[in-house]
């Protein structure tokens, strides 16, 4: 025998406004929704006929007059909870219409088949329904239906137990559907007026009819505006005057520019707010969107490209699809072209600064490198336009990548920020200028610009690789310090340390330490061995093959500092030892280099070995 | 005035908490814990490798992760009373998971490293499901498969412990053990909850989508494999963590007839490529590669116009020009046959080394499916519409 599960519509509710909905709030959304689409199907109703094909005369001489959506609070006093009404003017609903909408309350809930389910009036009227519940125990609809003249006014009331009644009422209303909430205990702040006024602002803000709230003698439109980036302007700064207000109302920011976005595909349009200061972009940037005009989300983060964190964004969309979860659209061809044309609008803004104001465009880029080096990355015209524009880190202080190419004849940059610090006080001293690319984009912003100037040869550089650039000895010179580069290779290499002796500004530098990324990797490795257990020890023994060549830290003499000339005159080999050996150390420390056991031992050493040294050279009193 | 240590470190981290994920990022936290370590205070550089290992896992560098993981563990170890070691646990198994990736370690110091995890868990009361799923997934990667299944029921009938991956990266799993099994089906439907958005975390559906593309092509369901094509190329951001991601992106770009997309996706990943020490990941990057390219020359091209690292072109002149004949190497394109011969022999070199370890074939065979998905062509002109 077949049995039939029942169902508590209150346990669904209660998983709904949990789940789907999030927020109690969403039953304004859900009304407005409703409301809307009732008006748009008594529209469609007009265009094409009751039956879809001829339209009758007297359906067209009644229906010149309508969308208005009026909602009334009526405040609750001793005794009593506050109602809400949503009327609305829109197509109404049929007995057997009735009937419907309530088998799809159940039928339609479940999330993937939302926006299935939206796209037709009927399937969505019960869903939008449902969320009422979550602020009060009983609805009561009255509907009439716009279909017929004589169609009867029915009351549907539904309570949350999942019980309902329906009866014709022995009256006639205007076509349409009134809704009616009692408060549920609990969820008073929903029913107060600046509440309900906040909430109707914010999901039907930019609706395209009158919604009036009224409330005793208190009436307001909540939408007298419409779109604000629709609306007309003697001028274009007058617009975007308005526009900056408008941004400052809802994000209450003091954007520094709004650009109007418009794209074909996707039938979208908006505006872009640039932001007065550089955000985080550890976190992907969200932006209001609406769809067809409701709020849909204030954290859609897919409609904009990537690189445009220097904007905020408010978009009304017409024709894209968005997903279950409301933050996100569709991915498909369509949006990918959307965004692109989105892309656009923000690119042509920057474009357009550039031919107009270069120096509020200098302002923007400075403010927003980061983000204008992300879509210079992206797109080759940007590239072109902005490339000499944004300000990177050189040897030389802080200057454009324009003003360092016009300063130096060969482009050399770093690629890494340890290295940069490691070398760039003795290329300055040099007068090499290098460039730091070690920042986000910065790496393959040179690259870039390698592959579309081939004929410039841009020279990316290790440390390490510094001291070929560094002057080189004159054969006389390099015999007389043999020994000395002879030793502290010896002396070095249990250290992964190779040394070179060259001549280098400023004088006063004894040594230049250099040390390469896997080196400083390596070293990284060898103190976690050093106190790691054997498991562990063993494991990172294995993590790459046998240390190479580029593992090797660089120690290079300088020929031109006084305290090196002395050490190439010692000939006691065992002082000159503990000199190398504490050089090493010294620099290791000067670079904010960790020492390991084995060379923390060395300092120890050396230090013990130059006090007795010392000592020795005084004679004692007693001998 | 000197700013104090942890001034200087403080300031290093505001600008980390900027930064999307990347090489800075990982940079400038290496830096605050060398400030760390040269100031002889363990306690901060317990707390800034707890969080490099963090970046480093998300942004492609497993091997810095393991030496972070390293050092904390024997701090915990050696100092209980001070560095909480419950805190650390969560991280063991991203390290167990980075293991496969290096073809040097051992088989036998996998098995001790996941023993110890093991006895780590039990310690704490974690619960050993996290341990057993690891188990599979090594036993995936070698294809043993009597491991796969035994580890699969231990990992499948043990409860979810507080030590468990989040549900959206367990779902995963789950996903890509059915996708190992063959089991199609099953495969599409764990994967719903995750590609209608309800499960999702940082990873997830990013790693997700890349590894239903060929599922799909099979299933000839061409509308399903553009829209998650497209969706994970949004999410995916050229990150290095997702190689091998990509490396199913151009499997999916080659067998669709779509190298005008994939070679962009070439460039932008290739130094990663060449940079990362996780040499699985490389070789998953590299079968899409190869099918990519073969598929350029089967269209009769013999030049391809992209950017490659300087490193990669070195060895493409040196050791690969014999192959393209008389043609040069100019500046602006290269020889679609040496890079070919470059890729394959970059794919058997790697495969050699993990299959020794393994003492299996699986990565060899992983080659030879490779081809095979050949079959599944379909064109998809993925830019038709303008």
């Amino acid at each position: 025998m077949e049995h039939q599960f029942r169902i508590n519509l209150q346990g669904i509710i209660d998983l709904l406004s949990n789940n789907l909905y999030g927020e109690s709030r969403v039953f304004i959304r859900e009304l407005l929704q409703n409301g809307v689409d009732a008006i748009q199907a008594r529209s469609q109703l007009i265009d094409k006929g009751a039956d879809g094909s001829a339209l009758g005369d007297s359906l067209r001489d009644n229906d010149i007059n309508f969308g208005h959506l009026k909602i009334e609070l009526i405040p609750g006093n001793s005794g009593s909870l506050p109602v809400l009404s949503f009327v609305d003017d829109g197509i109404g609903l049929t007995e057997e219409e009735v009937h419907r909408f309530l088998a799809t309350i159940g039928q339609s809930s479940k999330t993937s088949n939302l926006w299935k389910a939206r796209e037709n009036f009927l399937g969505q009227f019960g869903i939008g329904l449902l969320s009422c519940f979550m602020v009060s125990e009983e609805i009561v609809v009255i509907t009439r239906s716009a279909r017929s003249e004589d169609a009867p006014t029915l009351e549907w009331k539904g309570r949350s137990d999942g019980t309902y009644k329906i009866r014709v009422l022995n009256y006639s209303i205007e076509p349409g559907t009134q809704v009616y909430l009692n408060c549920k205990p609990g969820c008073e702040s929903m029913f107060e007026l600046d509440e309900l006024i906040t909430n109707l602002v914010y999901y039907g803000g930019l609706l395209p009819y009158k919604i009036e709230v009224i409330s005793g003698k208190k009436r307001q439109i909540i939408n007298p505006e419409g779109i604000p980036w629709h609306q007309e302007f003697p001028s274009e700064t007058k617009k975007i005057e308005y526009l900056l207000e408008y941004g400052k109302k809802t994000f209450d920011v003091d954007f520094i520019d709004a650009i109007p976005l418009r794209s074909k595909i996707g039938k979208v349009d908006g505006v872009a707010f640039v932001l007065p200061y550089a955000p985080t972009v550890a976190q992907n940037p969200t932006h209001r969107v609406y769809l067809k005009q409701m709020l849909l989300s204030e954290k859609a983060e897919n409609l904009v490209p990537n690189w445009a964190f220097f904007v905020k964004c408010i978009i009304n969309v017409n024709d894209l699809r968005p997903t279950a979860s409301r933050e996100s659209f569709y991915e498909d061809e369509k949006l990918q072209k959307t965004r692109e044309a989105i892309g656009d609008n923000l690119r042509n803004y920057l474009f357009h600064l550039h031919r107009t104001q270069p120096d509020r465009l200098r302002r923007v880029i400075q403010l927003h490198n980061l983000s204008i080096k992300a879509m210079a990355l992206e797109n080759d015209d940007c590239f072109h336009m902005f490339m000499d524009l944004l300000t990177f880190e050189t040897s030389k202080g802080n200057m454009t990548f324009g003003e360092y190419r016009r300063s130096t004849d060969q482009i050399r940059y770093v690629t890494q920020l340890d290295a940069f610090r490691q070398i760039a006080p003795v290329a300055a001293a040099q007068q090499i200028q290098i460039l730091n690319a070690g920042y986000v984009y910065e790496e393959a912003l040179l690259e870039k610009y390698q592959a579309l100037h081939p004929d410039d040869e841009l020279q990316k550089i290790q440390p390490s690789d510094l001291s070929h650039d560094l002057e080189d000895l004159s054969i006389e010179e390099r015999e007389k310090s043999h020994h000395l580069a002879q030793l502290a290779d010896v002396v070095l290499q249990p250290y992964h340390c190779m040394t070179q002796i060259r001549k280098f500004q400023p004088d006063d530098l004894p040594v230049l330490l250099t040390i390469d990324g896997e080196a400083e990797f390596r070293r990284d490795l060898d103190r976690s061995k050093e106190v790691a257990n054997e498991l562990w020890s063993s494991i990172m023994d294995h993590l790459s093959p046998a240390a190479s060549i580029s593992t090797y830290a660089q120690l290079c003499f300088n020929y031109r500092n006084p305290l090196v000339k002395r050490l190439i005159s010692i000939r006691d080999k065992e002082l000159l030892r503990r000199c190398i050996e504490m050089l090493y150390v010294q620099s290791l420390l000067l670079g904010h280099h960790p020492l390991d056991a084995k060379e923390m031992k060395l300092l120890n050493r050396g230090l013990l070995g130059l006090i007795e040294w010392g000592l020795n050279q005084i004679p004692m009193k007693d001998s | 005035m000197m700013k104090s240590i942890l001034d200087q470190i403080n300031s290093i981290i505001e600008q980390v908490n900027k930064l999307p994920n990347g090489n800075t990022k990982i940079e400038l936290m290496e830096e605050a814990i060398r400030l760390a370590d040269v100031h002889q205070r363990p306690d901060i550089g317990f707390d800034l490798r707890d969080q490099l290992m963090t970046v480093a896992t998300f942004c492609g560098a497993p091997e810095k992760t393991l030496v972070a993981f390293s050092w904390c563990l024997a701090q915990c170890d050696q100092n209980p009373e001070e560095f909480d070691q419950l805190q650390l646990l969560w991280k063991y198994k991203w390290v167990v998971s980075s293991l496969k990736y290096f073809p040097h370690i051992r088989l036998d110091q996998i098995n001790q490293a996941m023993e110890d995890m093991t006895k780590r868990y039990q310690g704490c009361g974690l619960g050993l499901r996290p341990v057993y799923k690891l188990a599979c997934e090594h036993a995936m990667a070698r294809k043993d498969y009597p491991q796969v299944k035994h580890f699969q029921r231990l990992w499948r009938s043990s409860p979810i412990g507080s030590g468990n991956d989040c549900a959206a990266c367990e779902r995963d799993s789950q996903v890509g053990y059915y996708l190992f099994d063959g089991d199609i089906d099953r495969a599409f439907k764990a994967a719903e909850p995750i590609v209608t958005g309800q499960m999702k975390c940082g990873e997830v559906p990013h790693v997700t989508l890349p590894q239903l593309l060929v599922p799909l092509l099979r299933r000839k369901d061409y509308a399903k494999a553009t829209h998650y094509y497209f969706w994970a190329t949004r999410l995916l951001k050229y990150n290095p963590d997702f190689i091998s991601e990509y490396g199913k992106i151009l499997t999916f770009l080659a067998l669709t007839g779509n190298p005008n997309e994939g070679l962009p996706i070439l460039e932008a990943m290739l130094p990663a490529v060449m940079e990362t020490k996780a040499l699985s990941r490389r070789f998953y990057f590299q079968l899409g590669t190869s099918l990519l390219l073969h598929y350029l020359q089967e269209s009769g091209s013999e030049q391809i116009s992209i950017r490659i690292p300087k490193e990669l072109k070195d060895l493409l002149e040196k050791d690969f020009a014999g192959a393209s004949g008389a043609k040069e190497i100019d500046k602006k394109s290269i020889s679609l046959q040496s890079f070919i011969q470059w890729v394959d022999a970059d794919l058997q070199r790697i495969a050699t080394l993990f299959d020794k370890r393994n003492g299996t074939d699986a990565f060899t065979r992983n080659i030879e499916d490779s081809k095979n998905d050949r079959e599944l062509f379909c064109l998809i002109p993925l830019k038709a519409v303008d």
